[in-house]
């Protein structure tokens, strides 16, 4: 089973990630907007972190699974 | 109009088929009761009276000319107002769907019910998009818990529990894509089938979640809750994941009680961050169960993690053409958890979908020594309407966030369970978590029916204040 990769030590940053990610999914968000988002996105981004921290083989495949 | 009818399917049906009640009186005493009722409750935001009656006079009308009754014969029901029925528009909680055109067609559930004898009533009250779990609704107005008005129904099959508990009808469909079953049964005190993924056909159905969407009944007795799944059952090609299999009915032993079954309670993760009276009721259940052991579902914690990564991206992904035209026509709430869903970098969501793999193959191992696994269904009664935060173990959590702690490591991987409603006290219900192996409804079934006649497990109707 593989190591873990460490993550970066670089600070996320989700106000400047916001910005820079809205126009390309080409969502207008407005500042009213910005502080429910943010806290939304670090949520996810520690349920991310709880998954990336986790060794799994590289022979796990994804769950979802088409069948033809 | 003769007197009222017992309020059980089962009996419902049993007297309509052998022609000492007529259909037609069991509608128009039902739809007369939510008329009383629902101003109170808001669980229905159509009623198909007219459909409903027609229907009920086609069936006396059948019977009369010697028809073989359906196991359903004149029960009426409640569907959740993401599955489609003809001429209504599929609102699924969104003022944005209202501007859709009429469903053509009945959905796949909603057709083999009304196959089996039962009558569709009325489309009933969710939260926005599925995606919630307090029952509150600012487009049509919160759902109200006919044990405690001003508290939660739980969602998002809010208008589902709450219909069941005030008595108004026997039977209702929701949807369960994280807990939006289990979570309402609980708060209102019902019994709720989340099956396993893919045994209920979802065809016409609104999704919000394709990979962990499930469509299931909700009753307010266990018998009810097996015909009404034995009668829904069976392959659809319409739905993409409805398996192949074919019915497996779990009446005929739905009565075989619990001798020889291996039952243990969920420990670690499932005996944590809870209000105690939430264990409490998962305690009261494995006592009466004899289930003294108790089993670690691994790394739940991650699971929970990965649903919610899961659900944020794939429902943003669903939603990502109405984000961009309609942003300010959503919930708020429903809104900005989007976003952030639609945030999220590819590898996070490829790494959820693969840990998911890892969790089931060793869930499936667990299973290899016990037969049923109980845990709470939420981590407390329900909240108060509005209530954005609870102290869980000390820690002040938000509402609509954690409702679902328990949940949504199981149906993760679309492990059946039946929830069921336990009273500890005079206060209101809770709900316990009955979970079996992929494909065993019948075992979660037999648990459940062995508890509600130990009288561990009863859904009385709500007494209106």
């Amino acid at each position: 089973m593989p190591e873990p990769v460490p993550s970066s030590a670089a600070v996320f940053d989700p106000e400047a990630y916001i910005a820079a990610t809205a126009p390309l999914l080409g969502i207008a968000i407005e500042a009213g907007w910005t502080d429910a988002i943010t806290a939304n996105l670090r949520v996810l981004a520690g349920a991310a972190a709880l998954l990336t921290e986790f060794p799994l083989p590289d022979t796990v495949e994804a769950a979802p699974r088409f069948e033809a | 109009m003769s007197a009222a009818p017992p309020m059980d399917a089962a009996s419902i049906a049993a007297a309509v088929a052998g022609r000492r009640s007529t259909a037609r009186d069991v509608v128009a005493q039902t739809l007369d009761r939510i008329a009383r009722t629902d101003g109170r409750i808001n669980a229905f935001t159509d009623v198909l009276g007219a459909r409903a009656l027609a229907r009920a006079e086609a069936l006396d009308a059948a019977l009369g000319e010697g028809a073989t009754a359906g196991p359903l014969a004149g029960v009426p029901f409640a569907v959740k107002n993401l599955i489609d029925v003809a001429g209504l528009t599929t609102r699924a909680g969104a003022k944005i769907n209202r501007g859709h055109p009429q469903a053509q067609r009945d959905g796949a559930l909603v057709r083999r019910l009304e196959a089996a004898g039962a009558i569709l009533v009325g489309a009933l009250n969710m939260g926005e998009y599925a995606y919630d779990f307090t029952g509150e609704n600012i487009h049509d107005g919160d759902a109200h818990n006919p044990h405690a008005l001003d508290h939660m129904t739980g969602g998002s099959s809010s208008g589902s529990g709450a219909a069941l508990a005030a008595g108004m009808v026997p039977l209702t469909l929701g949807s369960d894509t994280n807990g939006s079953i289990r979570v309402p049964a609980a708060f209102c005190g019902c019994f709720g089938l989340k099956p396993t993924y893919g045994r209920l056909s979802r065809a016409g159905s609104f999704p919000f979640v394709g990979s962990l969407d499930h469509l299931g009944p909700m009753a307010r007795g266990v018998a009810d809750l097996t015909l009404a799944y034995d009668a829904m059952q069976g392959p659809d090609p319409d739905d993409p994941v409805a398996t192949p299999r074919a019915a497996e009915p779990v009446l005929p032993v739905l009565e075989s009680g619990i001798d020889g079954l291996r039952i243990a309670v969920a420990g670690d993760y499932f005996a944590r961050g809870g209000d105690p009276d939430a264990f409490a009721a998962v305690a009261r259940v494995a006592q009466a169960l004899g289930a003294g052991r108790t089993v670690e579902l691994p790394e739940a914690h991650r699971a929970r993690a990965a649903a919610y990564l899961i659900t944020a991206a794939e429902g943003a992904t669903l939603h990502l053409d109405r984000l961009r035209t309609r942003p300010g026509d959503f919930d708020p709430a429903v809104r900005d958890r989007l976003i952030a869903g639609a945030m999220i970098p590819a590898p996070f969501v490829e790494r959820a979908q693969r840990f998911r793999r890892w969790y089931r193959d060793a869930v499936l191992d667990l299973f290899g020594g016990v037969d049923v696994i109980l845990a709470p269904a939420t981590p407390c009664r329900a909240p108060k309407g509005g209530q954005t935060h609870f102290v869980l173990d000390g820690v002040s959590l938000p509402v609509r966030a954690n409702i679902g702690v328990f949940t949504q490591p199981i149906s993760f991987i679309g492990l059946p369970v039946v929830a069921v409603p336990v009273r500890l006290d005079d206060g209101l219900p809770l709900g316990v978590q009955v979970i079996a192996a992929p494909w065993r409804e019948d075992l979660a079934l037999r648990v459940a029916r062995y508890l509600e006649r130990a009288g561990i497990c009863t859904a009385p109707i709500a007494e209106l204040t």
